[in-house]
């Protein structure tokens, strides 16, 4: 299974580098240029815009092809970023251990072949040792439970 | 030349009990990550960053540096007994180090290269010792123009020198230098592309950064290339390491040509240890009277590149510790972790932490003798934590990012910062762009503003303040020559190309 050919993706992120380039451009256009004796703090966002445009633009025509290798797991993505938005959800509204073990349990399915006797021990171990070393070890404020 | 004394001082620092332990941590952590195939140097030791704050600078500079030149000793292990690389830097080494292991040779695979990293490694640090206070004595005169040609040319020699794609390298450091730019104006006070999130005022952190784009997305590129089965691992013996009397005969040549290679490489900015190793092994077959041989198992095609690798990331120092000028991203992220500890790099640096300074340095040679020791005797060992499993280890790191990431500032805020920057570096990866650039571009851009603010500031405007002194006169023409010679043959081959079409 191919996603986008080569061709295609050079095509998609060049054309995203350059609109990157141009919001880059517009929004570096509201902050004052100042002259070149003081630069303003506008000088550098423009200048970097124009480049990134012309990059971008430059890239769909002369790019190398991306996606070398074609990724056969494509629920992983999925899995770990929920996993990491949970944590950060959940660490100051129902404490470390129920944020820990929501993004354990949530990476874990990331994996083509979760192995429920390892993910059993590390939401066990997991969760304890960040409780000792983080909260009573280094002293971060945050509570174990809500 | 006071040399003596403060090498002696250094050592003295070095061997105090805490540093020596943190230097041991760092070496054998290093050792372990390095092996293991899927996790780097540099997601290890932005991971680790937030913990070394409650730890003393020099201390905690010590074994973050252990752990990267560490990670150079164990990640040849990997490519030799599973020819995976256990680190991107020792790819080259699978080629005939793999086949060696094949022909029954992996001891002797596995000591050869522990005993040329340790060469590389030693005679990089010799070259730290004397090079780099020469350096920092004569950068110390620098004005904001030198400054800022010679940083401009470490950008452009970062992209236009990384694997792949020209202008996806040069993309890529203009990215880092706008996210660079997030926050408060430090001469105006305006905020630029904050877009009202009160949390970006200091800008974005580097920590989170550096983990979304490396940690998080390596992780992810692993778990979207595998399909779930677990490495295999044959036994390593002590009695199977030593190389015979002609294995060291014909090591010896390569193994020179290869840490001179990569001193080189490690010195110049944006050329960095992954470089060194595959331009020594180019080198010595190109040299060989055999060339047919390289792929087969010979002990130079392991030599050479490993010996370049050590020598490279040793040597890497040098513009780190002597200008304040990172020359890759785990240079970058180190020095990151400096300024978070409120030491300012430069070349002020040898005289203003003198006991950091040569205190690092002299622990660079324990924390080889560590390597050594780690790699030897207790190599078999260290092939076990080969057979840990990913799924187990994936999940601590992301645990770990999270609660590292969590305790910089007790902001969930950047959290969301590793999670966006996770998208945006598995999407890189997909594309083929490189991070390192980026991150180059983060940690450089904000000097290379302020340091063209005051340049012309002075000038009045003037932009021919740059070319005046002999110093950023040449760093710019150089700049502008690699640039030419970057962009030089994609436009040519583009134009070769609208040639040959029919319009």
């Amino acid at each position: 299974m191919r996603l986008i050919s080569g061709r295609w993706s050079d095509t998609i992120s060049g054309g995203m580098i350059a609109l990157f380039g141009a919001g880059v451009l517009l929004e570096g256009a509201r902050y004052p240029i100042g002259t070149l004796n003081r630069m303003g703090p506008g000088y550098l966002p423009i200048v970097a815009g124009v480049v990134l445009l012309a990059l971008g633009i430059a890239i769909i025509f002369v790019g190398d092809g991306g996606i070398g290798e074609t990724p056969r797991n494509m629920r992983a993505p999925a899995f770990i970023f929920s996993g990491l938005i949970m944590w950060g959800l959940l660490v100051e509204r129902a404490g470390l251990v129920i944020a820990t073990a929501a993004l354990i349990i949530l990476a874990a399915l990331a994996h083509p072949k979760p192995n429920p006797r390892r993910v059993l021990i590390t939401l066990v171990t997991l969760p304890l040792a960040s409780v000792a070393v983080f909260i009573y070890g280094l002293g971060l404020p945050i509570k174990p439970f809500f | 030349m006071n040399f003596l004394s403060d090498f002696q001082a250094g050592l003295g620092i070095a061997l105090q009990f805490d540093n020596l332990l943190y230097c041991f941590a760092g070496v054998a952590l290093g050792t372990v990550i390095g092996m293991l195939p899927g996790i780097g140097a540099l997601s290890t030791i932005s991971m680790l960053l937030p913990l070394t704050f409650y730890m003393e600078p020099t201390g905690a500079i010590i074994m973050l540096a252990g752990i990267f030149y560490g990670a150079q000793y164990g990640g040849s292990t990997a490519s030799i007994l599973m020819n995976i690389p256990g680190t991107a830097t020792n790819a080259v080494t699978c080629l005939d180090g793999y086949p060696m292991a094949k022909n029954g040779r992996a001891g002797v695979a596995l000591g050869m290269t522990t005993i040329v990293s340790f060469i590389g490694g030693s005679f990089s640090i010799l070259l730290l010792m004397f090079l780099a206070p020469l350096i920092a004595d004569v950068a110390i005169s620098f004005q904001a123009p030198e400054y800022f040609a010679v940083i401009l040319f470490g950008l452009v020699a970062a992209s236009t020198m990384a694997s792949g794609s020209v202008v996806k390298g040069l993309a890529m450091v203009t990215v880092g230098i706008v996210l660079g730019l997030v926050g408060l104006d430090l001469n105006t006070g305006v905020p630029r592309f904050q877009f009202g999130f009160v949390e970006m005022s200091d800008g974005l952190s580097i920590v989170a950064l550096a983990m979304g784009l490396f940690g998080v997305a390596e992780i992810l590129y692993n778990l979207m290339n595998t399909d779930g089965s677990p490495f295999k691992v044959q036994d390593v013996t002590m009695r199977s390491l030593m190389p015979t009397r002609q294995d060291v005969k014909t090591a010896t040549a390569p193994t020179i040509r290869g840490m001179i290679i990569g001193a080189a490489c490690g010195i110049l900015p944006g050329t960095g240890a992954t470089i060194a190793s595959f331009l020594s092994y180019a080198t010595e077959k190109r040299l060989s009277r055999h060339p047919e041989k390289f792929g087969t198992g010979i002990i130079e095609g392991i030599a050479a590149p490993e010996a370049a690798n050590n020598a490279s990331v040793q040597s890497a120092f040098i513009p780190t510790l002597s200008l304040g000028i990172p020359g890759d991203a785990v240079m970058a992220v180190m020095l990151g972790a400096l300024m978070i500890h409120g030491i300012a790099p430069g070349p002020a640096l040898v005289t203003q932490q003198p006991e950091l300074f040569w205190g690092l340095i002299m622990s660079f040679w324990i924390g080889n003798l560590f390597l050594l020791l780690l790699n030897l005797p207790l190599i078999g060992l260290f092939v076990r934590i080969l057979k840990i499993p990913y799924d187990a280890l994936y999940i601590a790191m992301l645990v770990f990012i999270c609660l590292g990431v969590y305790s910089i500032r007790n902001n969930v805020f950047d959290i969301f910062v590793v999670v966006f920057f996770g998208i945006v570096g598995v999407a890189m990866i997909l594309g083929r762009y490189p991070a390192a650039p980026l991150l180059l571009g983060f940690l450089l851009g904000p000097m290379l503003e302020e340091n063209m603010r005051r340049a012309l500031l002075v000038s009045r405007g003037d932009f021919s303040i740059f070319v005046h002194g002999p110093v950023s006169a040449t760093f710019i023409v150089l700049s502008v020559l690699v640039l030419a010679y970057g962009l030089g043959r994609p436009a040519m081959g583009f134009l070769q190309k609208m040639r040959s079409r029919p319009a």
